[in-house]
């Protein structure tokens, strides 16, 4: 194997990397208190704490503006690592203080500020770097009556293997926030700040020598079983409304316009079982945008709503990791058994489209190992799960690509979950089976936009044909 | 007759030359010249929206009056339009806060004759702070062409009208890289009840 080394990246779900960093921690743990040769001192606990604070500037919206912010770093770290085998770094906690005038603005009207952060760890081995994103989480913190705003965000590090031996070396990098009022509606995201490390600064987070595999783990020394830890986004008010049908406050202008169909391209990539859901291309139709400005002309909502349809996709994948599974797979609105089409909101500010849907999910066809396993005309999630995206979107050029990313320093975006399904199975109870095969949080959802471009002549025989009609169909058809 | 002047001179120096010119093939002279102005709300494409609608004035200086068959081409040929506050609203939620390229806008004479479409005409570039309807300028400059107006063989008075479409090679400024995106506009007279008249007004008096 190449000396390098080998992370479990973000990108795998935030479950997996909650199951994998739980486990290893519980066998690091268990390990370390149990090797012999164990050094003293520190090592009696197998790991020590560190704490760094680095200086960082973050632009904050006008008219606060760019802050300047203390940022301090605490984890517990082994005291050494073993090549090739996973650790993670225990208690990793970011907090800060936030500038009064700053927290008074994100709140605007709200009482408590909640969000979150990410930031890169920098891991360098010799001439051998790597970068682990950490996404971290901010609860719901009220402003004091008087003085800044303490804030604390608390994440797991997805665990890794260090594949060489020799000294490990951590850096830590500038956060990027994400944060609003708790409980805001939708058309007032988090705001998103990317914060700069200010120059001149040591920005070194301690080291962890990597020791060489020289012999297998403590055998008959079970790791201790542990839960999968939830995932952040799992945490904290996540419930959505759709469109706020109140009318706007007084002194406000309210526009409206029509949009042109966009073709939408989804994926869904299922954490537990691996398999990517190719839907196929379906049109957001219905498409309005919808904007509140003050009287300045300042936006104060600028939303997209739409409706949208998906067919039934086939999936296949591996159950338990060996088991041949397909099964259709669709994606429903919430009233499903009266509603066809799937309710889109998104706000829309600076190009950047934020996107939210709520999803039923309804198997059928499912074949195990090519056997057919009835699964009932209706097999589908208890609750409905709410996917929230977000990337540019820019009408003028190739559309829009949005997508949740584990790496998002707002948890909302981090990925969904997809809940326990219900009524499954025909002449057997299958739910309890669909449930532990597929739900769960840490889910990941893409879906790229382009615009269906409409012939503007006024003489509709002036339009081209989408595509070109056989000229025997042409001539039958006059 | 039917010829594009393709200015590389100085509007004063064109008019000169335009004076000049309806003194020679008219042997009239003009006593002054004219300001001649149309509106008309017009249904311009935009990305990802439907038309919207966008109020067109267009200008031009031309003689107070022309002697039968005589030939003038005119200056100061430009005009404005006004983007909604909505359609501007949109753009600055898709990021865009500007806005230039050029404009091509035909022109029709009811009894005389006009050489071609005024082309070439500067969109300058401009950044529009959000809020409101903007309005974005037209002019003719150096490098503009504008056509020639010939008269009709009879006196009396001949109306020049906006043509359609009137289109623009536009870019649109985008605020957060800095770059600019094409888009090609086609705006056509908006179909009213009664119908708009987007002729120039006043009309040309032909002389004998």
């Amino acid at each position: 194997m190449a000396s390098s080394l080998t992370r479990r990246t973000a990108t795998r779900g935030a479950i997996a990397l909650a199951c994998v960093v739980s486990v290893a921690t519980g066998a690091f743990t268990g390990i370390g208190s149990a090797a012999p040769g164990e050094p003293d001192g520190a090592a009696a606990s197998g790991r020590h704490e560190l704490a760094k604070t680095v200086d960082a500037t973050c632009p904050f919206a006008d008219p606060v503006g760019p802050l300047k912010l203390a940022v301090t770093t605490t984890a517990t770290l082994p005291t050494s690592m073993t090549m090739g085998k996973p650790a993670t770094f225990d208690g990793l906690t970011v907090s800060f203080s936030l500038p009064r005038p700053a927290a008074q603005q994100l709140l605007g009207t709200g009482i408590t500020l909640e969000g979150g952060l990410t930031f890169q760890l920098l891991l360098e081995q010799g001439k051998v770097k790597d970068t682990l994103a950490v996404p971290m989480t901010i609860a719901a913190t009220a402003l004091p009556a008087e003085g800044d705003l303490p804030l604390v965000a608390k994440g797991k590090l997805s665990a890794f293997s260090p594949s060489a031996a020799g000294v490990l070396r951590l850096r830590l990098s500038a956060p990027k926030l994400a944060l609003g009022p708790t409980g805001a509606p939708p058309d007032q995201p988090a705001e998103q700040v990317a914060c700069t490390t200010d120059g001149g600064q040591d920005l070194s987070f301690g080291a962890v020598p990597v020791l060489a595999a020289t012999s297998p783990p403590a055998a008959g020394k079970p790791a201790p079983e542990k839960k999968a830890t939830p995932s952040p986004q799992s945490t904290g008010p996540q419930r959505h409304s759709l469109l706020d049908e109140e009318p706007p406050p007084d002194e406000t202008f309210t526009m409206v316009l029509p949009l042109q169909s966009n073709q939408v391209d989804n994926t869904a990539t299922i954490a537990k079982t691996g398999s990517k859901i190719h839907s196929k291309p379906a049109v957001l139709a219905n498409g309005v945008w919808f904007r509140i400005t003050d009287v300045d002309g300042f936006p104060i909502r600028s939303e997209i709503t739409g409706e949208l349809a998906f067919a039934p996709v086939t999936t296949t994948y591996l159950g338990y990791g060996f088991l041949p599974i397909s099964a259709t797979v669709e994606f429903l609105p919430v009233d499903y058994r009266r509603s066809t089409m799937i309710h889109s909101f998104g706000t829309l500010f600076d190009g950047i489209l934020r996107n939210h849907l709520d999803v039923v999910s309804r198997l059928s066809d499912i074949k195990v190992n090519g056997v057919p396993l009835d699964a009932g005309p209706d097999c589908v999630s208890e609750t409905p799960m709410a996917i929230d995206m977000m990337g540019e979107y820019d009408p003028f050029g190739a559309g829009g690509q949005i997508s949740t990313d584990p790496a998002n320093p707002d948890p909302k975006y981090r990925g969904f979950t997809l809940p326990p399904f219900k009524n499954c199975g025909a002449a057997e109870k299958l739910s309890s089976l669909f449930t532990g095969q597929n739900s769960g949080p840490g889910n990941q959802a893409s879906a790229h936009l382009s615009l269906i471009t409409l012939c503007q002549e006024a003489d509709h025989r002036n339009c081209p044909p989408v595509a070109p009609i056989p000229a025997e169909v042409f001539r039958n058809s006059r | 007759m039917t010829r594009l002047r393709n200015l590389s001179l100085k509007t004063v120096t064109t008019a000169a030359i335009v004076s000049t010119l309806g003194l020679l093939t008219a042997g009239v002279a003009s006593a002054a010249d004219q300001a001649y102005t149309a509106t008309a709300t017009h249904r311009c494409t935009f990305p990802g929206i439907p038309q919207q609608d966008v109020g067109i004035t267009a200008f031009l200086t031309g003689p107070d009056a022309i002697a039968v068959n005589g030939t003038a081409v005119p200056t100061n040929v430009g005009g404005t339009a006004t983007i909604s506050a909505a359609v501007h609203s949109l753009l600055t939620a898709v990021g865009y806060d500007g806005i230039r390229g050029e404009a091509t806008v035909p022109v029709t004479a009811a009894r005389g004759t006009v050489s071609g479409p005024a082309s070439g005409l500067n969109i300058p570039e401009t950044i529009y702070p959000a809020g409101g309807a903007i309005t974005v300028n037209i002019a003719q400059v150096a490098t503009s062409s504008i056509p020639t107006y010939t008269a009709p063989a009879t006196e009396g008075t001949d109306t020049l009208s906006l043509g359609s479409p009137i289109t623009a090679a536009l870019q649109f400024h985008k605020k957060s890289n800095n770059t600019w995106a094409n888009w090609n506009m086609s705006c056509t007279v908006k179909t009213t009840t009664p119908p708009q008249n987007p002729a120039f007004s006043p009309d040309f008096v032909i002389t004998p």
